[in-house]
């Protein structure tokens, strides 16, 4: 059957399959339909001038204001820029909020550790704040950048504090909630909060994947057990290939079950030194399974970063991490068999 | 004229949107992006799932052959070295010859042979003590695989083969020449780069050499505008530089040329919003360099080169967007 190319012939199809009734006024027209949604490369321009102003900005607040005093204007700064994205209306205001937010966020930050001295309280405190920025600072953008500097004080948290195991809880946090966000995506959006969770959703993801290169590029100064995060995300990707075979009403299909079952439990094996390899996969079927382009390149990229990375950790000998890479290697192309085999057993049934 | 709502194409946005305003509920949302091809079905996921595991089980297993030699391990001979590789040659080329290279598996398998040539060339040179410097490796290794790509006409084996050239011209000019004159580098890889994207494009309209899709196009952009914009900045910045204002004028115009020639032809022949935006994004870093090089840069002056680069990207964002309207209905 043809596929609906116009909102009409999406509705229409719709009613006829008994889904939606029509009503009787015609269809009423969404708030701010006319609207034209932004793609993701318009975010992305607006995020990175935004930084470059606010560093510019900060040149001049630091000039100005002693790293003890800027707590205040910072605070100042910050409950301005939120007045004006709400209420103030075009693009240069929301713009110039948005690089005043960055800047008010680097002071408050710098002044509640320099008040708290860099205590818990501050860790703590900076953190709320991300989530209160998350709800009140209306742009998608900024709900990204809000969630991953959230995630980094966390993480920097753990590594002061010398709890470099609890990253690992971290990263079951950031999977759990980027597969919960993703999965949920359709009804998050019918409940309203999709503007607010989306930008959510890929901060968390992208944090997931760039703690996952901390492992693979350093002389591993967080933590010597990366082994319970390979675990956790090979957990997830099982859990995460569960839910698309009911998605697609196979799983009652015992054979095919087992098939992957036993791939990605081997996969999560071998790479039990290189969570980046169970990771990669988990948000490539997750973005596959949303019909989400964007995810699958951060997922992409990151593999690209990750392999690259993986190559001067010091953790393993060359000739271990050649044996990871080439066995998972192995075991992909022999496992493309056996569903092909699967897969071409079904068609001549 | 603004087209009826009803009257634009079913997107993902527009249908969350719907879902937002109470037309539909959860389900038909699910139906709905299903209907409009916007969630895989069986049939996509089986092909998906294909192509996925061919594609990472050859780039982990080639990684795995790459670290493995970089390991140099010594119980190897230098026969057993080359004679795994030689036979993973021969391998890789016989699937391609096998499997033709029309099919995925035969472009991954010439994908997989034009990586272990490095590989066979690298430890070669670590054998031999040849004395090769590292541009002539990576310059030997795209000569050697140019008739393979141009027999795969597979884009990743493309894009390989361009970054191969780019290391050749960043290593020989790094080595050869002033470091000094890094800029000079840059300008060169810039004009590489925008060279392979005319060609691509000139390529993908006549439908030669397998070429097609988005994405090269965004890699190709950025790759040269990140060039050109960094050799801009050290002619801006570096004063040790005697002949910088003639490097200066020439990296500006090089760059003005180009984002002319983007905005123009990414906006009027072929809509790219990724291209206009990283066009857009690099005249804003330029000029906030040669603002910031104009005036004595202090606080204040600080303060009001941010400001102009608030309005700046307000005024690129507001064009993009009127641009974008326009575009899509």
């Amino acid at each position: 059957m043809k596929q609906p190319g116009t909102l009409r012939e999406a509705l229409g199809r719709l009613v006829d399959e008994g889904r939606v009734k029509q009503p009787e006024g015609g269809w009423p027209s969404p708030p701010a339909f006319s609207e034209q949604e932004e793609p993701w490369h318009l975010r992305a321009l607006s995020g990175l001038g935004a930084w470059l102003a606010a560093g510019l900005f900060l040149i001049f607040l630091f000039a100005v204001f002693s790293h003890s005093q800027v707590l205040l204007p910072g605070l100042l700064l910050l409950a301005g820029a939120v007045w004006m994205r709400r209420l103030a209306p075009g693009g240069f205001a929301h713009q110039l909020a948005f690089a005043s937010s960055l800047a008010g966020q680097v002071l408050v930050i710098t002044g509640l550790f320099d008040v708290l001295e860099a205590g818990w309280a501050a860790y703590l405190l900076v953190v709320c704040l991300e989530i209160l920025l998350i709800a009140v600072f209306p742009d998608p953008a900024h709900r990204f950048v809000s969630t991953v500097l959230g995630v980094i004080v966390l993480l920097v948290w753990v590594i002061d504090r010398g709890h470099g195991d609890l990253v690992h809880l971290l990263v079951a946090c950031l999977m759990a909630g980027s597969l919960w966000l993703w999965l949920q995506e359709t009804s998050v959006t019918v409940s309203g909060w999709g503007p607010v969770l989306r930008p959510v959703a890929y901060g968390l993801t992208a944090c997931l994947l760039a703690i996952l290169t901390v492992p693979a590029g350093f002389p591993d100064p967080v933590s010597h057990h990366w082994w319970i995060s390979s675990l956790v995300l090979g957990a997830g990707l099982i859990l995460l290939a569960y839910r698309i075979l009911i998605a697609l009403g196979l799983e009652g299909d015992g054979r095919l079950a087992g098939l992957l079952l036993g791939g990605l439990l081997l996969i999560a094996a071998l790479s039990v030194g290189a969570p980046g390899i169970p990771g990669a996969l988990l948000i490539l079927l997750l973005g596959h399974h949303r019909g989400n382009r964007p995810l699958m390149g951060f997922a992409l990229i990151f593999l690209a970063l990750f392999l690259s990375h993986f190559y001067y950790s010091l953790k393993l000998t060359l000739l271990v991490k050649s044996g990871v890479l080439a066995a998972t290697g192995l075991v992909l192309l022999v496992w493309r068999r056996l569903l092909a085999a699967q897969f071409g057993r079904e068609a001549n049934v | 004229m603004q087209p009826n709502w009803l009257e634009r194409p079913a997107t993902r946005t527009r249908l969350h949107r719907l879902a937002e305003a109470g037309v539909i509920d959860q389900p038909a949302l699910d139906r709905a992006l299903a209907l409009a091809g916007l969630l895989p079905v069986r049939q996509t996921w089986r092909s998906f799932v294909d192509r996925l595991l061919l594609l990472l089980g050859v780039v982990f297993l080639l990684a795995g052959v790459i670290f493995f030699f970089a390991y140099n391990w010594a119980f190897l001979g230098r026969f057993a070295k080359f004679g795994l590789i030689e036979v993973g040659l021969l391998l890789a080329a016989g699937v391609a010859w096998h499997q033709g290279v029309e099919r995925l598996t035969g472009q991954a398998a010439t994908l997989a042979a034009a990586l272990l040539l490095g590989a066979f060339l690298a430890v070669f040179g670590q054998t031999y003590q040849t004395g090769a410097d590292a541009y002539q490796l990576f310059g030997t290794w795209a000569l050697l695989a140019t008739p393979w790509v141009l027999l795969a006409r597979f884009q990743p084996l493309w894009l390989l083969w361009l970054a191969l050239l780019n290391a050749t011209l960043l290593l020989w000019a790094l080595q050869t020449w002033e470091p000094r004159n890094l800029a000079v580098c840059y300008l060169l890889a810039f004009l590489l780069d925008s060279a392979a994207l005319a060609g691509w494009e000139l390529s993908a309209r006549r439908g030669i050499g397998g070429l097609g899709g988005d994405w090269p196009r965004g890699f190709l952009t950025v790759g040269a505008l990140f060039f050109v914009v960094v050799g801009n900045g050290i002619f801006t910045f570096d004063d040790r530089i005697e002949w910088a204002g003639v490097g200066w004028s020439l990296a500006t115009l090089l760059h003005l040329g180009f984002v002319g020639f983007c905005l123009s032809f990414y906006r009027r022949r072929r809509f790219d919003a990724l291209v206009l935006a990283a066009s857009l994004f690099s005249v804003i870093v330029v000029v906030t360099m040669w603002l910031i090089e104009l005036v004595p840069f202090e606080g204040k002056w600080a303060l009001l080169i941010g400001l102009a680069v608030v309005a700046e990207t307000a005024g690129a964002a507001a064009w993009l967007r009127a641009v974008a309207a326009k575009e899509k209905p």
